[in-house]
């Protein structure tokens, strides 16, 4: 009987670390855009003030997504031809981040203000887009998994 | 120099002679034109051919390349270089961009859509100026020198050498607006200036005026000079600081056309004047003229 319910209740903890983990992906997305729009902050006022080169620029910004440290890695190492982005994104989405890869360093610096300030916009409202989704469904990932859990347990058991 | 051409260029060009590679011209669709030493042909996989035939014809967007990639990726950064016309790499190539010219406020803020490039590659030839050298620096004084020449006649290359043996004797001043003359990178020059102080990337008027105060040059040697320099060096001269300097003419007779050119003659700021040939002989002195604009070779 102990033994049932310890099996039963493994199975609901496994399904809560299923929903944390789908929760933890929508983070991973919400930190991946809004660390583009602070990429592309910082990089506006390097436009505006130092001009500093793109790969210095890149070099010394501070990441705190691994995965867009990654991209830019890659980004840096191709320069700029058509970067493969690390995180599984729509096909919307891919677009948009691309998008940013191309125009970086191809244009003149009205133009490149422009396009940066444009791509702030679209990162912002992509990163609010997945911090709602985490608010809201990430609590709703995590009861589902447990109770999930806890149905394919109870049905084993 | 090779990282701002696509693969297939760069191959080709490790076929040319480098040392006697002096100008690639770009143009986008088109056949890429080179100059090997005083020869005109086109650039082929094989390297210098003079038909056109087997020539590698530029992409479409070949000079937003080269553009792009002489600016390391960051064609924001070099806006004013583009402004007027050109970029310098770091090790003293200068190409020149044409395309499609911004306007903001009836001022040109940049150029956009390129569609030719021409690189210009400087070689450092020791003893350019020999022939004339002993005109310009004689046992009693140094003579305010103004050399003429149309593009490409070699002018850089020889105030580059009258740097480089000056320095020697006389705290030289080499004002290098565009960075063709001493090519300064992370503080060191490309080329060999001999013991010269370089002011780079500034233009003449605030180089002069600055520099006569902190430095105490006994010369200044600068390029391409034109009449809006006249102020500057008209107070380089009357401080005393002998100026050695070029300008793009390709006779005295033409150099007396050029507007606002009286100045400098009429209040004889320059002791002599030294004609070059042109690109068909690049740094041959075909005349040296004195004050009085009288042939005295």
């Amino acid at each position: 009987m102990i033994i049932k319910f310890i099996f039963i209740l493994l199975w609901g903890v496994g399904g809560v670390f299923v929903g944390i983990h789908l929760k933890k992906q929508l983070l991973i997305k919400k930190n991946y855009f809004s660390d583009i729009y602070t990429f592309c902050e910082n990089f506006k006022h390097n436009l505006m003030y130092k001009q500093s080169k793109l790969k210095e620029f890149i070099t010394k910004f501070n990441f705190t997504s691994e995965e867009l440290k990654k991209d830019f890695d890659n980004f840096l190492q191709i320069e700029g031809k058509n970067t493969t982005l690390t995180l599984k994104l729509s096909n919307d989405e891919n677009n948009e981040v691309k998008k940013l890869f191309e125009s970086l360093g191809n244009v003149d610096i009205q133009t490149q203000l422009s396009l940066i300030e444009e791509r702030k916009a679209v990162m912002e409202s992509l990163s609010k887009k997945y911090k709602e989704k985490s608010d809201k469904e990430g609590k709703l990932y995590i009861k589902l998994g447990l109770l999930f859990g806890l149905c394919v347990g109870v049905l084993l058991a | 120099m090779f990282w701002i051409f696509s693969n297939q260029i760069a191959c080709a060009l490790q076929n040319i002679c480098l040392d006697k590679l002096n100008e690639i011209r770009v143009r986008n669709g088109l056949p890429i034109k080179i100059l090997v030493a005083d020869k005109w042909g086109y650039l082929s996989n094989q390297g210098f051919s003079i038909s056109s035939r087997n020539a590698i014809k530029a992409d479409k967007n070949e000079a937003q390349n080269i553009a792009v990639k002489a600016s390391e990726n960051s064609l924001y950064s070099v806006c004013d270089d583009i402004s007027k016309g050109f970029l310098t790499l770091s090790n003293g190539c200068r190409i020149g961009l044409c395309g499609e010219c911004v306007n903001i406020n009836d001022k040109v803020k940049t150029f956009k859509n390129f569609t030719s490039a021409t690189i210009r590659i400087p070689h450092q030839i020791f003893g350019a100026s020999n022939s004339f050298f002993n005109y310009i620096h004689t046992s009693e004084m140094i003579n305010n020198t103004l050399i003429v020449s149309p593009p490409g006649g070699g002018k850089t290359t020889v105030l580059r050498d009258i740097a480089q043996k000056l320095s020697f004797q006389q705290n030289t001043l080499i004002i290098d607006e565009r960075y063709e003359i001493a090519s300064i990178r992370d503080g060191m020059s490309v080329f060999n200036i001999g013991e010269s102080d370089v002011i780079s990337g500034c233009n003449k008027k605030t180089a002069i005026e600055n520099s006569i105060r902190s430095c105490a040059p006994n010369v200044i040697i600068t390029d391409e000079i034109s009449e809006e320099d006249y102020e500057p060096i008209r107070l380089a001269v009357s401080c005393g600081v002998n100026i050695i300097t070029s300008i793009h003419a390709s006779s005295i007779e033409n150099l007396l056309k050029k507007p606002n050119f009286e100045n400098f003659f009429s209040n004889k700021i320059f002791d002599l004047f030294i004609v070059l040939q042109g690109r068909e002989n690049p740094g041959k002195c075909v005349g040296i003229f004195n004050a009085n604009l009288e042939r005295i070779y």
